[in-house]
């Protein structure tokens, strides 16, 4: 944290400095900007008071609000109510209610695509930020979503991280014959997991899957790369790779048991690692890919973004923030704080040591997006969240499953 | 004799009141009953859709799942909390010693929160919780589960909390509705040779008519808006295990944004509480007036 702060410190005088070199925008502004709760709010929060030290008579507000359900709620209330805010934290993509393709198809959000940045935009992102040649936000930062592994645990376990699926599972039955659980999974919330494996099996032979189901030419049902996927998930829970009681867990639990070192590994976001450090600050953490063979993929995406209310009062102002925001020190400063990769450290190829088993992969280009992102219903997500416990549990078969998520693609709003 | 004028006066007095409680309770109402009729998402104008929200209600698979498992615990926690309820208030209605203490201690769960209720539950089915641990102690390893994550345990263990926490409210009104039956009609029944079962049935259990009627009324209404405890213990799951109308209400607006789903799913829960409540109510209030 001390080092976070002493980032940002830096990063922000560097700002500073910088902005006041630049030309004055010399109106009086007063702007709205609503963020989660969290340390992404805490980001924007402090990267807008400096912005604004650095012009004068521009005045930011910062609304936070809860993270989750809650968060995307307050964001449609404000711009149904017509007090929309002038800047708004939102997802890539389509997986939330903040989602910022869905608000930019409405209309609500403002076209970035003029910006001089948008020169250094990310390919990999470019289909969940662009509605043709609109684009709607401003990625902020790379999460990383994989294997997230306690190593001193798996050293103690006399593990070595998994490189295939056999190796896993046999992970699996060497953490068990000591006691312990290889994985902790949430059965509440098992869409992280059963994404990131299909990450390698599905994305990796078609990366334009999402486009192809949007297109209608390809259908979860169809497609052999998902049955694998669930069928792997389901052998992971046969063989006992998780947590006893997964099926009930919350991630709350999940976080617990990673802390409470009864499981040396989860597979999520990077982010996730950082909330078990929160809980037991001595573990040593890192996150790697999913280990599939020749399949291995990295699976990153950049989901923090900011983006322009169509409505502002303020729009120049604010698009002025925006790419001030994506010049190299603030990104950086935004990313000191959040513990994630900014894009322009993603260019240069320098990554932080927890992703560094993951660095290859996206200095390859060997990178694909989290799927449920480029998904444009939300209950394909809990389709798929609900089916991969329902086929643990007996519920459900995984054509059934692979159906109602097919079916939650098609269904009339 | 009152002239016309002063006759008619308190009628016109009454209006601002009627037309302020119009607005504020029902404008509201009518106004959400409408996005029932839409495909509203919360982005875009809603489009006027018919019947359509209200024909998926009645025929998906997470509203049929919903509607059933709401009407499993409305019947289950109606009877038990009832039962329970009018055997700890006839056990604590005697002279036994800390009677006092003890209604206190039946009736505080009633007072809690069900949210914090129910995450305390959560710890009790824990697959390395008490339960557990005791059936473990006993050696009944064989017995122990994932209470919570075991679709066939989930809803029972709902249930289990939600009459754990609720059966004090039903010992109250019975309590009350014991305590206002005579003394001397009692006594009577016993010099008569009444045993303890027959002055129950004969005397005790018709002369509790009004109170099982506000002790079932309103347990029914709770059980068929059921949310809290379903969100703590079990977010709805596994699959779609332990979802009820409320839950789904909750998350098919504000998890999905399908606002006009959401209104649809709401009004049939309105319409389901008002048709349950109204024909109980009439048929207890019916049994008051033969008694």
């Amino acid at each position: 944290m001390t080092y976070h702060r002493h980032v940002l410190g830096i990063s922000v005088s560097a700002g500073l400095m910088l902005s006041s070199a630049l030309p004055s925008l010399a109106q009086e502004a007063s702007l709205r900007l609503v963020a989660p709760a969290s340390a992404v709010g805490d980001a924007l929060q402090q990267l807008a008071d400096a912005y604004a030290a650095a012009h004068d008579g521009v005045r930011f507000t910062v609304q936070k609000f809860p993270s989750g359900d809650n968060y995307g709620q307050a964001v449609i209330t404000q711009i149904q109510s017509g007090s929309a805010p002038d800047l708004i934290y939102t997802n890539a993509g389509y997986g939330s209610l903040e989602s910022l393709m869905p608000l930019g198809q409405a209309g609500h959000l403002a076209d970035l695509s003029g910006g001089a940045w948008v020169a250094n935009f990310p390919d990999s992102a470019h289909d969940v930020y662009y509605d043709g040649d609109n684009l709607y936000g401003l990625p902020l930062s790379l999460t990383s979503v994989g294997l997230i592994h306690n190593t001193a645990m798996l050293e103690k376990l006399g593990i070595a991280y998994p490189e295939t699926e056999e190796d896993f599972f046999a992970a699996c039955a060497a953490a068990a014959e000591q006691g312990a659980s290889f994985s902790a999974a949430s059965g509440a919330f098992p869409y992280y997991i059963v994404e990131t494996i299909a990450a390698s099996k599905v994305y990796t032979e078609t990366p334009d899957w999402n486009a192809k189901r949007r297109d209608g030419e390809v259908t979860f049902a169809e497609t052999p790369g998902w049955t694998a996927t669930f069928e792997t998930f389901k052998r992971m829970a046969d063989e006992g790779c998780f947590q006893r009681g997964f099926e009930a867990a919350s991630v709350p639990d999940l976080f617990a048991a990673m802390a409470g070192e009864l499981a040396a590994s989860n597979v999520g976001p990077v982010t996730l690692g950082g909330a078990v450090l929160r809980m037991n600050p001595s573990l040593s953490l890192e996150i790697g890919p999913w280990p599939a063979g020749d399949q291995t993929v990295a699976l990153g995406f950049y989901n923090d973004a900011l983006s322009v209310a169509a409505t502002s009062q303020h729009l120049d102002v604010a698009l002025d923030f925006v790419g001030w925001l994506a010049e190299p020190e603030q990104q950086r400063a935004f990313n000191g704080i959040t513990g994630g990769v900014s894009p322009v450290d993603v260019t240069e190829g320098t990554y932080p040591a927890m992703i560094a088993r993951l660095a290859p992969y996206y200095s390859a280009g060997e990178i694909v997006g989290l799927p449920h992102t480029g998904w444009t219903k939300l209950e394909v997500r809990d389709a798929l969240n609900r089916g991969a416990t329902q086929i643990v549990t007996g519920q459900a078969t995984i054509p059934d499953v692979l159906a109602a998520m097919d079916a939650a693609w098609g269904a009339a709003e | 004799m009152l002239s016309p004028t002063a006759a008619r006066a308190p009628l016109s007095w009454a209006i601002p009141a009627i037309v302020i409680m119009l607005l504020f309770h029902y404008a509201a109402f009518v106004a959400g009953g409408w996005y029932a009729f839409t495909d509203w998402n919360g982005l875009t104008r809603p489009n006027f859709v018919g019947l359509d929200n209200f024909r998926r209600v009645l025929t998906s698979e997470e509203a049929r799942s919903a509607l059933g498992n709401t009407l499993f615990l409305t019947v289950f926690y109606v009877t038990l909390s009832n039962a329970i309820g009018l055997g700890l208030a006839m056990l604590l209605n005697g002279s036994l010693r800390g009677r006092n203490a003890l209604r206190v201690l039946f009736f505080a769960p009633v007072v809690m929160s069900p949210l914090a209720v129910s995450y305390v539950w959560k710890f009790i089915f824990a697959v390395n919780g008490p339960i557990n641990a005791g059936l473990e102690g006993v050696g009944l390893d064989s017995a122990t589960r994932v209470w919570l994550g075991d679709p066939d345990t989930a809803i029972w263990a709902v249930l289990v909390v939600m009459v754990w926490q609720f059966s004090g409210l039903c010992m109250a009104f019975y309590l009350a509705g014991l305590q206002g039956i005579p003394d001397e009609v009692l006594e009577a029944a016993e010099i008569d040779g009444a045993s303890r079962w027959r002055r129950f049935r004969k005397i005790i259990f018709p002369l509790l008519a009004p109170a099982a009627t506000v002790s079932i009324a309103l347990p029914t209404i709770f059980g068929l808006r059921t949310f809290d405890q379903v969100i703590a213990l079990t977010f709805g799951g596994p699959g779609y295990a332990t979802e009820t109308l409320a839950t789904q209400i909750f998350k098919q607006t504000f998890g999905f944004g399908r606002f006009g789903y959401g209104a649809a799913f709401a009004l049939v829960l309105t319409a389901l509480v008002l048709v349950v409540s109204s024909i109980q109510l009439i048929v207890l209030r019916a049994r008051e007036d033969r008694l």
